[in-house]
């Protein structure tokens, strides 16, 4: 089995069978999408079919859909456009106020400080509770006379906490501000229903529900105006230029349609799966623990940030890919002589940097077998055992001296 | 991603333990990465008669600390590198995020020359 050792879902998954199918179809055909010719009919069908099978996965109308190249993009457009279309930008306009959470992605987090930077925005970040959620009243909380956007991921990364996005947008639908939703790491891997979560705009990627990489889009409700990020040749409607990547984006299409199809068996699948990877996980392995959510529903279920008191992640993780082919993600990283890299999500959460040092992030995913959990388990068990041995006679709580 | 010397050290790491009868030890540590690196020696007449170690880091330290305990397990004193050219080809190339293993490296040395003298 090609993928039986690889445990990092939330990273990245596999291109699915109807996805590579659907994207050597369209290849063969090159016309422009925008080309008023005969020639470009079928590359237009292509779009309108992928457009209408986003639009299910995620309960919009298809018009609610634009494809952008991912959701690094599709967050920016949204931030950057929704305060431009809300003359947030003026020379003389008043400095906007936006909120995020502490524990968004970096596209999310960077484009923030960009326009505290450029636009003297003022941001305030909200921190999480322990188990790494933002809640409605924290957020409504924060709100001043001046905001404009708020942003908050419906479901994190590292940890899988749920978001409560439905609570949120009721507050700020009275008050009418803007409500972005980065859904990159929910759609797909939970039912996400725009309608019944009633944000302004939310953006997704493929490549988090087995389409290709490269590839993504934004929600953006009707109603909604949105200044365009790239300007250009008018195409999505004049909301996104750029000529389409026709391919790519029927695979995702074909991607959501299969992703759709099977959600409500993965869902089951995956959260009777993590249970027993929680139990095979405590009972070899000692000193586990997990981080996030006490209570599994609130938490995606193919997710777990697993936490081994007195081992270091990063070794871990290199012995396990190294020995046993398994593939996991960190809570840390070493990134050069002068700095630590440590997680921003479990530094949100309080957690100490022992603590994030000792977190592996595991994430399961449509590819993952029962019987792949046990050989997960095993092999962590006899690799902790390993570093164990070389490192019991070393105190790493000590400060470090030269 | 791990160059092979790295991958042979760190998953096989031969010379980690702890010694009864060590006759000194070099204790180093990475604030930045909180990197620990413990070797105990057994050194009698000029000569490195036994070396381990312990370490508590990334994969590239627990291999530093195996590559050092390799290159002065049973070696005279006198004959080991003391210049920087043959210890930094130790590790193999590095990325930029591993360096600060070669670093540790290049300490344990220093110490065990310090101590030799």
């Amino acid at each position: 089995m090609p993928f039986d050792g690889y445990f990092d879902y939330n990273a990245t998954t596999p291109v699915c069978d109807e996805a590579v199918q659907a994207q050597r179809l369209a290849e063969t055909e090159f016309a422009n999408p925008s080309a008023k010719y005969g020639l470009a009919k079928k590359t237009k069908e292509a779009l309108a079919l992928a457009r209408e099978q986003v639009a299910r996965l995620i309960n919009s109308n298809s018009d609610e859909v634009a494809f952008t190249s991912g959701g690094t993009e599709a967050n920016n457009w949204a931030i950057k456009g929704a305060l431009a279309a809300q003359g947030a930008f003026g020379r003389r306009a008043e400095p906007a106020h936006v909120i995020v959470a502490q524990i968004e992605h970096a596209s999310v987090l960077e484009a923030a400080s960009y326009l505290e930077r450029i636009f003297d925005c003022e941001v305030t970040r909200l921190k999480p509770d322990a188990e790494g959620k933002v809640s409605a009243s924290a957020v409504a909380a924060a709100l001043k006379s001046n905001t404009r956007l708020v942003s908050v991921m419906l479901v994190n990364n590292e940890v899988g906490t749920l978001q409560p996005v439905r609570q949120i947008a009721a507050r700020l639908r009275e008050r009418g501000i803007h409500f972005h939703v980065d859904g990159v790491q929910a759609v797909g891997k939970i039912p996400v229903d725009v309608r019944e979560l009633g944000m302004d705009t939310m953006s997704f990627a493929a490549h988090k529900f087995y389409g290709p990489k490269g590839v993504g889009g934004l929600f953006v409700r009707r109603g909604v105006r949105l200044e365009p990020l790239l300007h250009g040749g008018g195409q999505e409607g004049g909301t996104r230029g750029g000529t389409e990547a026709v391919a790519s984006i029927a695979a995702m299409g074909a991607a959501a349609e299969a992703t759709q199809r099977m959600l409500p068996e993965m869902l089951l699948r995956l959260s009777r799966f993590r249970t027993i990877l929680r139990g095979l996980l405590v009972e070899r392995v000692p000193g586990v623990s997990f981080n996030g959510p006490e209570n599994q529903d609130a938490q995606a279920p193919n997710t777990l940030s697993v936490r081994i008191a007195g081992v270091r992640a990063e070794a871990l993780a290199a012995l396990l890919d190294q020995m046993h082919g398994i593939q996991v993600s960190l809570g840390s990283a070493c990134s050069n002589n002068k700095r630590a890299a440590l997680s921003h999500v479990l530094l949100a959460m309080g957690l100490s940097e022992a603590a994030i040092r000792s977190t592996l992030r595991v994430s399961i995913g449509r590819y993952t077998r029962e019987e792949d959990l046990h050989r997960f388990a095993e092999a962590t068990a006899q690799c902790v055992r390993a570093l164990q041995k070389i490192g019991n006679g070393v105190n790493h709580e000590r400060a470090a001296i030269a | 991603m791990f160059n092979e010397i790295i991958v042979r050290h760190f998953s096989n790491p031969e010379f980690a333990a702890e010694l009864d009868d060590a006759t000194a030890s070099i204790e180093l540590g990475n604030p930045v990465c909180g990197d620990r690196i413990s070797v105990q020696l057994k050194i009698t007449d000029g000569h490195v008669r036994k070396a381990r170690y312990q370490a508590w880091g990334c994969a590239t330290s627990l291999a530093a600390g195996n590559v050092f305990c390799a290159h002065i397990n049973d070696q005279p004193l006198a004959a080991i590198a003391t210049s920087g050219a043959a210890i930094d080809s130790m590790l193999g190339e590095l990325e930029p995020s591993q360096h600060h293993c070669l670093e540790m490296l290049e300490a344990l040395f220093a110490e065990l020359h310090k101590r030799a003298q």
